[in-house]
Order: C-alpha cells, then structure tokens, then sequence
C-alpha cells in the first residue's frame, strides 16, 4: 500500500540520481541538510525517490530505517530550486505523501511527533497546551489587543507565538496598532496544521483547515496577517488542497503587510539609527515555499542607518535553520546543529543582528546561538521594527 | 556474496569499529539505492555499504574483506554510466564522498591534489574563489560528477582535444592495496610534498587507471591544471553534410588553435534542451548536425587570428552544404534559452538528458579517420532506430585529432514496462558493431569484456591476470570484470 506516493509515480522514476540537487546550482555549497549529515546515498534527495520507487515496485518494506531517513529530513524544500528536472518542483511533495504513507503503515512518525497529532486535536496547538490560554500572550498590554467579532483584518497569531514566542506576538500587535488598521485576534485560532501536515499526520488537518477558514468567515475578515512563516505557507499553499479557498481572502505574512503599510505612509520609520549591519535569514516556509523574499528585504533597507549584508546562501538558496518538517522535535541535537552552520555563516558577514521572520526559525537559531555561545544577536524584523518606532 | 569465514555481525561489528557505526549500513534500503545506476546494468545488492574518512580507515577496511575474501567495490557517485560501481559479487561498497578535500593546489607546477569525493562542481568553485587565473577541464556529465573517477576511468572533458582522455593529465596518485598496503605512484613516491610529474621513473600508473577499482582504492590523485587565458569564445554551427563537417572537425583539431571541438546530432541538441522522452527526432528542413568550437587567446590579435582559421574553415563547408551557419554561442544562447545555456557552461547541466530514469551509452574510442567515423554513425544510427531510440550523437576530437571520442548516449524510461531490457539488447549490438570497426568502449561494462577477450591478443590477456593476480590474489577488488570471477 503506497496511497499518496501512487499519485507522484512519474515523477518519482524521473530521477537518475545525478546529483544536482546535493549542492547550489552553479555555487556547489551544499544544500541538502540531511544529506550533508547523514551521507549515505538514502538521505539526499535523490535516495528518497529511489526509495519510494523501492516501495512502489515492493522492493523494500516500511521500516524503522525508513522513517528515520524521511523524518530526519527538515522539509527545507532546497532540493526543489537545486534539481533542473522535471520533478523538482515536487520533491517535497513527496516526501510528505512519503511520510503520509509511512504513517498509514504505522512506521512514522516518531514518538516526539506523535505528540503533534494528539495534542492539536485536544488542544488546538502542537504543544500540549490548555486552549483556553491561547491568549495568554497577552498578559501586560491586554488593552492593547482588539478582540473583536468583526474586522477588516485576523492577525492569525499561531501556536509558536502564542505559546512560546509571546513577544512576538506583542511586538506584532504593538505595531499593528501604529498602522492604526481595523484589525483582531481570536480566542478560537486554531492550530494552522502545519505540524500535522509536514510530519504525515493527516486525520485531523481537514477539521482543523475547517475551522480557521470559518472563523475567518465568521470574523468577515478580508486579509489575514500572521508573523509566523509556518502558518503563512499553511494557510496560502495548503488550505487550498483540502479546502475551497475563501473568495476575497488575502493571506499575508506580517513583512509583507508592513511593506505595504510603509510603502503608503502608514508606518513611520525610526529616526536614523548609529550604524547598524544586521543579516537576514530567509525561513524556508516564506522564502522557498511561498516566494517571499523582497518584502522582509524591503523593511530592513527601509531603516535608515541598517545596513544589510547578505549571507553566502540566501533567498531560494538559504541553508535552512533546521527546526522545519518535525526535525526540531524528532532530532533536537541535529536540528540545533544545522542551525548552528546557519549562525556560523550569520557571523561570517560581521553582522551584529540576525533578523528572521520566523517565530519557529527563532527558536532554533537561539538554540544554536545559545550552544555556540555566539555573540551574535537575533531577532525577528517585527521585534526590530516595534523596538525602533 | 559475502564468504562465510565470519559471520555477518562480526564483519559488521569489525567495520563499525573502524569508520564508527553511523557510517556502515546492512539496511535494506541502502543495499536497495547502491545496488543499480541510471543505466540498464543488472542490479545487485551489496552487503554493505561502508563510508570511511580517511587513508588509514580505508587500510583496515581491506585488510579485512582481504582476510575474510570480501568482494570491495569502490564508490563516490555511481555516475559513471558503465554500470561499473554496480557490486556484481555483492560485498562491501566502499562510498568514498565523506574524503572530500582539496589537498593542495600548486600554480607553479601546476597541479592540484585532491580526493576520491572532491566533484567537479567543487573544482570549479575553488578555481572560481581561489585560482581565477588557472582552470581544469569539464565533462559531459553533471557536475557531481567524482573527478578522480573520471580522470582514472579516463573520462574525456572540455580540454580533451589538446591533452587527450582525463587519465592523459594524472601526474601520480596515492591507492590503498587489497592488502592494505599504502602505494605512492609519481614524484610523490620520494618527496611526500611534490607532485609533478611520473617521468622519468618506471610508470606504474596504469596499474591504476582504467581498471575500475580492481587493483586497489586510490586515495589521493594529482591532476593537471592549466593558465586561464583571459579571452574565451564559442562558436556553434549547424550543418547537414556529415562528411563535410567532419573534415571541418578534423582540420581545426590538427590545426592545433582549438580548446575543444564537439560534434553533435541535432537530437542531442534537442534532448537537452528538454524536448519529452521519445521525441527528440531530426524533422525534416531541420539542420543534421551540430558542431561547438571553444577556443581561447592571450590576446585580441592571436583570437581575431583564431577566429579568421575558424571562419575560412566554415567557407569551406558552406561551399558544399549551403544550408550550413554558424553564430556566436551567445546568439545560439538567445535562441534557445536557459537550458542550452546551462549545457554550454561548465560544468554543464544536462537536466534534459536525466529525467527519465534512466540513461546510458555506448561510449567508446576509435580512430579519427573519416571514413570509420561515418560508417559508425550510419550503423549506429539504423540499430537504433531499429529500437526505436533516440539518435544521440555525442562525439569529441581528442588529443589534436590522435584519436576520436564517438558516443551514443540514449535515454530511457525505467517506468516503461520491458525498456530496460530493449535497451539492453541495442547497447550490445551498439557495442558488437562498433568494436568490428574499431571502436572500443570507455568504461568498458562487464557486459562487453568478454567479448573483447576473446578478440585481443592472447598475452595481453594473460598479462592482465598475472597482473591482477599478484596484485589482488584474493580477488577481492571489483570482482566480476574484465573476466576476472
């Protein structure tokens, strides 16, 4: 049985195993996390195809090996821009029907990834958190955050935020404010499903894709805005595959929204700064699964007295911060060393800050900054901008 | 098959001790992916894959498959397109990208020492980086692509029309023997640091080169590099007399102005350029052949000089193939895109050629004489349409025109049901008819060995046993090859 893995078969014997999508295209830094770390053939992308040829053909069985080479993989989705086949653009589709697949054959996910699946449908959120404390993020500036049962906007929180990065979801709301939009948040956001989805986890995601598109029917809302890059590539890639997609609904990461807002003369910049060089790092759910790469770029250029110096990988080409597809709670010690080749290459450009737009990709990349001991600053470009207005 | 004298936990204990456990596998899933290539070789499963770091992890490696008689299958990407990593006896593949290191590079000798893992795409960024006034050459493969492979397996490149075959440019290697033992080959044998060269002492490099790992695993390889000359250009023309082009291919190689020259069928154009699976086919009122020029000068007068050569040539065959042109590469870039930009640049990309699963050859060497040359492309192209494959001509003037590369790469769908068996059968009457003519075949697959056996000379043959015997008498190295059991 190989249900999901069937609907990518030609796309699966494409693959002759060239090796391109190991390294940049014409730059020939590595690109493949898990296989720069595992190195058998198996753990590139390549060997993943082949292995869902091997299970195609009943050549080999679901196994613990299996899982492990699938779930040891962050989704970064590098292979995708690396691999000049036909097939590239979805590789990490069938990673993930290859990890649907490993679930409905009971092999996959981990344990620590189980966790997810339990958790959202009792929960609502991936970390075992009680629900009704969804908004506790609040906590300090309640008068500051509208809660309304009708608005333009849904700043769409999501669980890292909410439960984990708080101040980001301050600085969001604090910032939001000072656009002076008709905008609110909601004690009934659930979970995007982004957990469930990326780790194979399929029974509960159309309830949970259900839900939030009706509260964002319910509030009436015509855009929806969120600082978290999982929920953003959740809401506007996935949604529409298990969902009809709301009629007039825009989806935006909080950059892109800001972009906006400054671009109108709704957002006001800060005085200019004493000389400041930050980098920025691209999460691979805005960047490479979403195409958002100018926007966070536009907001920091924008700052006057910031200067941006890029990293050696960036853009559709940036190293991921390791913390995506499950690897964060399947592999922690692995997770924080791809993170940690990411802050080595942050220091390399002699930046003082590492901005992100990514509560997820934050709390990787603290870890690795945290193991490193570095000296190097991260924060999320709303967190920067709130402190700077 | 692995040989009973230790029982499988042992050996794999024993391996785990020497490259750490993470690196050694006996999972189904690894024996699955390295027991097969693109091509349409036969698969065969190995019994393990092993992944070491270094020389001394490699010694204990073979020191023990020589002990316990376990067939060692060297490995890096397994994009040779001979089926030649393919473990035909089972036993130990010995994946060897974790030895990734650029040694040194010397611009006063001019070469570089590198190991079994470094890429060509790893050359090209250090030259890029690094050496912007030095180059080493390109293949016709993709970019990942093991350059030590290629240069021992005497892989061709972008420079082969001056320095021949890439085994042409090796100055010494370093190899770990089935016993064990360290063997430096070159210079290197007397000063560890000085790589230049393997004259004037007895060269045993062909101990090496083109055996396909059977005598040993080379660790260390010095290759030839050489001064960028500050201008480059391209030309491409497109031609329909084949023997009219080929004499323009021939008088250009011997008149010695030349980086590269490429002659081509317009199907292999066509095939990376992206054109579906089966349907890169010539169509009528469409130019036959294509033919890229590379060349290179130190000055504007020596390239305008070139240029002149190259242009006086072109009338010639303009004379007798009227429908003949030729343009700039960056006018041929213009005209068909991205992909042909990425085939032209190096190391190339050939996205077109690799997406259907598989892939493979007839790749061979022969003689530069004309005539063969046509008659080998006229019976290689009827069996291949007898098979109804596409006619991928893919040809290269080597060493000033000494002699000539002449390949027939096809494409094929693993997918499809009985292909790879189709395949088969036209690559050995690709190969049985070619060989009549001279040609004979580079990367030689197990397949054709035994027919060349049983036509070359007989003490050749025996000196290659008595070679190989003394070198590996446990047979442990690549067995299976070159009639060696």
């Amino acid at each position: 049985m190989t249900d999901e893995i069937s609907k990518y078969k030609e796309e699966i014997y494409s693959c002759t195993r060239c090796g391109t999508c190991k390294y940049i295209y014409h730059v020939y830094d590595d690109s493949c996390p898990s296989g720069k770390k595992f190195r058998f053939e198996t753990f590139y992308p390549s060997g993943k195809l082949h292995i869902a040829r091997g299970l195609l053909e009943g050549k080999l069985e679901w196994s613990e090996r299996i899982r492990d080479i699938l779930f040891s993989c962050p989704l970064c989705g590098n292979c995708e821009t690396q691999c000049q086949c036909r097939q590239h653009d979805v590789l990490v589709d069938i990673y993930e029907a290859l990890r649907a697949d490993a679930v409905s054959h009971g092999v996959g996910p981990l344990p620590s990834q189980k966790v997810f699946a339990e958790a959202i449908e009792k929960e609502h959120n991936p970390y075992k958190e009680d629900h009704t404390n969804r908004l506790n993020w609040k906590e300090g500036i309640e008068s500051e955050v509208p809660q309304k049962e009708a608005a333009e906007i849904l700043y769409f929180v999501g669980c890292t935020s909410s439960y984990r990065q708080k101040d980001l979801a301050q600085a969001t709301v604090k910032i939001l404010n000072k656009t002076g939009v008709d905008y609110t948040v909601s004690e009934d956001e659930w979970c995007c499903g982004s957990p469930i989805m990326r780790t194979g986890q399929l029974d509960s995601v159309e309830d949970v894709v259900k839900h939030n598109l009706d509260l964002i029917k319910k509030i009436g809302a015509k855009k929806v805005v969120t600082s978290c890059a999982g929920c953003y590539r959740t809401m506007k890639v996935d949604f529409p595959k298990y969902a009809e997609q709301l009629e007039g609904v825009e989806i935006l990461h909080i950059t892109e929204f800001l972009q906006q807002m400054i671009e109108a003369g709704k957002l006001e910049l800060p005085k200019k700064l004493e000389n400041v060089i930050v980098t920025y790092h691209d999460p691979c759910h805005l960047g490479r699964h979403s195409g958002v790469y100018d926007a966070p770029r536009a907001i920091i250029q924008a700052i006057p007295g910031v200067t941006l110096i890029e990293m050696s990988r960036v853009r559709e080409n940036a190293w991921c911060c390791g913390a995506g597809g499950g690897v964060k709670s399947g592999f922690k010690d692995w997770s924080v060393e791809i993170s940690a080749e990411r802050i080595k290459e942050a220091e390399e450009t002699g930046c003082t800050i590492l901005l992100s737009a990514c509560p997820f990709c934050k709390t990787n990349l603290q870890d690795a900054i945290k193991a490193a001991n570095s000296k190097i600053q991260l924060m999320d470009i709303v967190d920067l901008l709130n402190k700077l207005i | 098959m692995l040989q009973q004298t230790e029982d499988h936990d042992q050996i794999s204990e024993k391996l785990g001790k020497i490259v750490g456990k993470e690196f050694i596998s006996n999972h189904p899933e690894e024996l699955l992916i390295y027991s097969y290539d693109m091509t349409e070789h036969p698969p065969n499963n190995p019994d393990y894959v092993v992944m070491p770091k270094n020389v001394e992890e490699i010694q204990e490696i073979l020191k023990l498959a020589n002990k316990n008689k376990i067939p060692v299958v060297p490995f890096v990407t397994g994009s040779n397109i001979g089926g030649l990593t393919i473990p035909l006896k089972g036993g130990l593949i010995v994946d060897l990208k974790r030895m990734d290191r650029i040694l040194h590079v010397n611009t006063e000798d001019m070469y570089m020492v590198i190991e079994p893992g470094v890429t060509f795409g790893h050359v090209y960024k250090c030259f890029k980086n690094d050496y912007p006034h030095f180059r080493y050459c390109y293949p016709f493969a993709p970019p990942f692509a093991s350059v030590m492979a290629n240069a021992l397996l005497g892989g061709l490149n972008n420079l082969s029309l001056k320095y021949g075959c890439m085994s042409e440019v090796i100055n010494g290697i370093e190899a770990v023997l089935p016993n064990g033992e360290v063997v430096k080959i070159g210079t290197c044998m007397c000063w560890d640091d000085q790589w230049w060269g393997r004259v004037p002492m007895p060269d045993l490099l062909g101990l090496f080169t083109s055996w396909q790992g059977m005598t040993g695993i080379v660790t260390k390889i010095a290759l030839q590099i050489w001064p960028r000359k500050p201008i480059r250009d391209y030309k491409f023309i497109v031609s329909n007399d084949l023997v009219a082009t080929y004499k323009l291919v021939k008088k250009l190689a011997t008149a010695d102005i030349m980086n590269d020259i490429l002659l081509t069928s317009i199907e292999t154009i066509k095939m990376v350029l992206g054109v579906p699976l089966g349907q890169a086919v010539h169509l009528e009122g469409e130019p036959r052949w294509a033919t890229i020029l590379d060349f290179s000068a130190n000055t504007q007068k020596e390239y305008e000089a070139k240029a002149d050569i190259i242009e006086n040539l072109f009338k010639e065959l303009k004379s007798v193939d009227p429908k003949a042109a030729y343009s700039s590469i960056d006018n041929a870039v213009k005209l068909f895109g991205e992909k042909f930009d990425a085939f032209q640049k190096m190391p190339m990309t050939i996205g077109g050629m690799l997406e259907y699963g598989g892939l493979t050859w007839v790749g061979t060497y022969m003689t530069s004489n004309p005539d063969t040359v046509v008659k080998g492309v006229h019976t290689a192209f009827e069996l291949i349409e007898k098979y109804n494959f596409e006619k991928c001509l893919y040809t290269r003037m080597m060493k000033g025109g000494h002699y000539y590369a002449f390949r027939f790469l096809l494409r094929f769908s693993k997918e499809k049901d009985g292909e790879t068996e189709r395949m088969r059968q036209l690559n050995q009457e690709l190969f049985e008819s070619l060989f009549e003519l001279g040609a004979f075949p580079y990367k030689t697959p197990a397949e054709f060995t035994d027919k060349i056996l049983a036509r070359c000379d007989k003490n050749w043959a025996k000196l290659l046993k008595t070679v190989k015997t003394a070198i590996d008498p446990n047979m442990i190295m690549n067995p299976g090859r070159w009639g060696f059991k």
